[in-house]
């Protein structure tokens, strides 16, 4: 379905100085520097599957969908879409490929949102029965029936983001390339769009391929996860097997009514963790080894917590953990 | 074939009457310059010796320019360029890029649109009425029927023509932000020199003979002067067959200048944010 091999793109940025004279200098100057977005990468990624590619900013991820999808020519290496390169024959593709990228709109800001999508039942060539059997669809997965007859300025960006999601999909392509389908959307919305994405995937076999910096659009979502660390790819498998190998890391933050004392407090078999920081101290432990409910209750009874606050393992976390682990294993080798 | 870019057609001719008011505009400023027009006309043939200059009469001279004005306005519209930029700077590009349609040919639906919806409500009824009025105070001598039928038809031809010319100058003009932001002072350098090289702002029988001869077989002739003095029966059949079939054949050489500088710059994008 879709094949990456070696995969590099290489930006070119004018070096530019500070200051007017700087930039003056600039205005004469052809010095460019190099940055490597995305490295030299191998992917395969079969029909069916619903992959999370996901890494830290500007770890090179929407460049590596923008090439996936044809918008960016790769320095070198190349992608197939069903064996066709999709910057060497973009409307070849077209056709196969769906994108929804969060920061911008397909949509036509001005007019009624109903009648972009007649602008992409008739770019797209759809006929009457599919459009009908797919909007009837998208109306009940994503309740964008509501605003239909609304200009797309006037939406919320809940409100866009799912009309974006169903303007991507109406011609049900085999591939729907999401990039940050859910940034700055609040729990629920969140929610309607991850269940639309599921059954897509199981109604209509969509593959899809997901960028996202919400730990739980992945723990919902992907069977498969690639993770891209200054364009390497430096993980690619199950989702399982992170929480495996990392376990479901919890930090407990409670506030005291002075610092603790780290060394003194009891470390439940080595499981547990303390930083101390002022009156804040931060519990780090496995959900899987330490009962959550066990944590919390030591924190209020035997430390006499005034606040807490638990968060769950970030994809920050998870990459700074796998480098360490990588680093660790070259340091054995 | 054509059937997917239907909807740019017709978001072209809605855009248009979304600017009602500038239509409007252009109408009170453009009767001020043609009253500019007549009165510094007046001044140079008054203080001629001689009654035809370059071979146009006074009467001849006041008729050519009225009808390139509103054939200008009317037939070099659409806002390829502009669109393109804004897609450039915002990075909407990026979508266009992902639909299974042309780039090239969207533009060209869009502006047909557009300049389809101007022609109907603006460029019929206003060369109707100049025409009238030229033929009843006597500056236009109207030809038997079919001669007039005749006419009309090769503008129709040499004015289409016309607006594909200028909208590819758009397009090559748009793509040229590719490489740099700087399509405001692009988009005034184009319009300023296509306006004196295209025979609008005077006629081109005012260059000197190896030049006027040079323009005539350049694109620019095609955009102004060569429809309205094909209308107004100056060129004879043969002529007129001769420049339509100039301006099909330069349309073709810049799509296809177009076309190469498009695969280039294309591959060059980078899409901002995001």
């Amino acid at each position: 379905m879709i094949e990456i091999t070696n995969l590099t793109k290489v930006f070119k940025k004018p070096i530019r100085q500070q200051g007017v004279l700087g930039m003056l200098k600039t205005l004469f100057s052809t010095k460019y520097e190099q940055k490597v977005a995305v490295n030299s990468i191998n992917l395969t990624i079969g029909e069916g599957e619903i992959c999370g590619y996901i890494g830290s900013n500007g770890a090179g991820k929407s460049t590596t969908i923008k090439m996936m999808c044809g918008i960016l020519t790769p320095t070198s290496g190349k992608v197939l879409i069903d064996g066709i390169e999709p910057y060497k024959n973009r409307r070849k593709v077209a056709g196969k490929i769906g994108v929804v990228f969060g920061q911008k709109t397909q949509l036509w800001w001005d007019i009624p949102l109903i009648e972009s999508f007649k602008v992409l039942k008739e770019v797209y060539q759809i006929s009457d029965t599919d459009y009908t059997e797919r909007m009837d669809f998208m109306c009940k997965t994503l309740g964008i029936g509501d605003f239909l007859t609304q200009p797309v300025r006037t939406l919320s960006l809940g409100q866009r983001m799912r009309a974006d999601l169903a303007a991507a999909w109406l011609h049900n392509p085999k591939i729907l390339f999401l990039d940050e389908p859910t940034i700055g959307l609040d729990v629920l919305v969140k929610q309607s769009i991850r269940q639309a994405i599921k059954e897509m995937n199981a109604k209509y076999n969509t593959t899809v391929i997901l960028t996202t910096h919400d730990m739980q659009d992945i723990a919902d979502l992907c069977s498969r996860v690639v993770l891209i660390e200054e364009g390497n790819i430096i993980y690619d498998g199950p989702i399982e097997e992170i929480r495996h190998r990392f376990g479901d890391l919890r930090t407990l933050t409670v506030t005291l009514s002075q610092q603790a004392d780290v060394d003194t407090l009891p470390t439940f078999d080595n499981k547990v963790t303390y930083v101390a920081d002022g009156a804040k101290l931060q519990i780090k432990f496995d959900a899987e080894q330490v009962a959550l409910e066990q944590m919390v209750d030591f924190a209020f009874h035997t430390l006499h917590a005034k606040d807490m606050s638990i968060s769950e393992i970030t994809i920050e976390d998870v990459v700074r953990n796998i480098l360490q682990e990588q680093e660790r294993g070259a340091h054995n080798v | 074939m054509f059937r997917r870019y239907k909807p740019f057609f017709r978001t072209g001719a809605m855009n248009l009457l979304a600017y009602k008011f500038q239509m409007i505009m252009w109408l009170v400023i453009s009767a001020l310059q043609v009253a500019c027009i007549f009165f510094l006309w007046d001044g140079v043939y008054k203080s001629s010796t001689t009654e035809v200059i370059n071979g146009y009469t006074f009467e001849q001279m006041i008729v050519y320019m009225a009808f390139v004005n509103v054939a200008t306005f009317v037939v070099l519209g659409g806002d390829t360029m502009w669109t393109i930029v804004r897609e450039i700077k915002n990075g909407t590009i990026a979508m266009s890029f992902v639909k299974p349609i042309s780039y090239r040919v969207r533009f060209i639906f869009s502006t047909l649109g557009d300049t389809t919806m101007l022609i109907c409500l603006f460029g019929i009824p206003c060369f109707t009425i100049l025409y009238v009025v030229f033929a009843l105070i006597g500056f236009i001598t109207v030809p038997v029927w079919w001669m007039l039928l005749l006419q009309i038809l090769l503008f129709a031809v040499s004015a289409l023509l016309a607006m594909l010319l200028w909208d590819c100058v758009n397009y090559i003009c748009g793509i040229l932000c590719f490489y740099t932001t700087a399509g405001w002072g692009l988009s005034n350098l184009k319009d300023t020199v296509i306006r004196f090289l295209s025979g609008s702002l005077i006629p081109l029988a005012f260059f000197p003979a190896w030049a006027e001869k040079l323009l005539l077989y350049s694109p620019f002739a095609g955009l102004s002067q060569n429809p309205v003095l094909i209308l107004l029966g100056r060129y004879s059949l043969t002529q007129s067959l001769q420049f339509i079939g100039l301006s099909f054949a330069w349309w073709i050489v810049l799509e296809g200048l177009a076309w190469l500088l498009f695969n280039k710059a294309s591959k060059k994008v980078t899409v901002q944010g995001g």
